[in-house]
């Protein structure tokens, strides 16, 4: 297994988590990280960023009348 | 507006002839993902009852066009694209704003051989995140410029692959990854300006500063 430069394995970590990465660069990533502590930092950082931005940005629920015109539209 | 509303009517007008079981598989397989098209369509309107009306006008397209849907294929990124569609015609015409983004992404991303210290989520970024409500993060997100903003929506927000994004927005996969990369840097950089604009100070400079002054 050759190592990845810290691009290599930026961007590897970027589509992981970008649900862009095919099954078997999967398991070699997690198996990489697994045994590369700083490589599972920045994993984590990502993750958590990603997660963070997904919390803050809200999200707008449809009101009953949207569901209502929709429908009604469409003929129901 | 008023331009919607007329295409509404006569969408719907073709619409009632349709039997009842396309209705019950459109509310099944199609409705579940309006709360994710109101929000995608809030960010690219900015207003509510422009959201909401082209959420209807989605779904309106999407049913009159139902066979052009695969079957087994993603239903909400099929709907995200009538969406962005809708969007493009009736509201950026209008509003003649400059957000195309009309240079050469790819070959930035591609060419870059130092992307690491800038194109990941680096630390100031996470403590960022922690310390800032979600309606600065919403302003800092809706100032970027409609291209960038729609890819961190979709891959961020809605959770799409790149080849989702691809077909959603009609560009190659390697634009989809370049525009992303750059748009989390213009993001990265527009939180780190607002953090820095309340006091909030990046101390990696100086402790690289001083890592270098300690080899010297």
């Amino acid at each position: 297994m050759d190592n990845f430069t810290s691009n290599e394995l930026s961007q590897k970590i970027n589509m992981y988590l970008d649900r862009s990465l095919n099954e078997d660069d999967q398991k070699d990533l997690i198996q990489r990280i697994a045994q590369n502590p700083e490589g599972m930092a920045q994993f984590n950082r990502e993750k958590n960023i990603r997660e963070k931005l997904k919390e803050r940005v809200q999200r707008h629920p449809v009101s009953p009348g949207l569901i209502a015109r929709i429908k009604n539209s469409l003929g129901k | 507006m008023l331009e919607i509303s007329f295409l509404c009517i006569k969408i719907s007008k073709s619409l009632k002839k349709a039997p009842p079981a396309d209705h019950l598989r459109f509310e099944q397989e199609f409705l579940p993902h309006a709360e994710a098209l109101n929000t995608f369509a809030f960010h690219l309107t900015y207003n509510e009852d422009d959201a909401a009306d082209l959420v209807q006008e989605t779904y309106m397209k999407a049913f009159r066009f139902i066979d052009k849907f695969e079957e087994g294929t993603n239903a909400k990124a099929w709907l995200f694209k009538i969406l962005k569609n809708a969007y493009i015609n009736n509201y950026r015409k209008k509003n003649k704003r400059p957000m195309q983004v009309d240079y050469e992404e790819s070959s930035a991303y591609q060419d870059g051989d130092d992307q690491t210290h800038i194109s990941s989520y680096v630390d100031l970024r996470e403590e960022i995140f922690d310390n800032m409500m979600g309606d600065e993060v919403e302003a800092a997100l809706n100032s970027m410029p409609v291209d960038f903003k729609t890819v961190i929506l979709l891959c961020d927000i809605e959770g799409f692959s790149y080849e989702e994004i691809a077909k959603i927005i009609d560009i190659p996969v390697g634009t989809v990854r370049s525009r992303l990369f750059r748009a989390r840097n213009m993001l990265k950089e527009k939180l780190e300006d607002y953090a820095k604009s309340l006091g909030y100070k990046d101390y990696r400079g100086d402790k690289n500063q001083k890592n270098m002054n300690d080899d010297n």
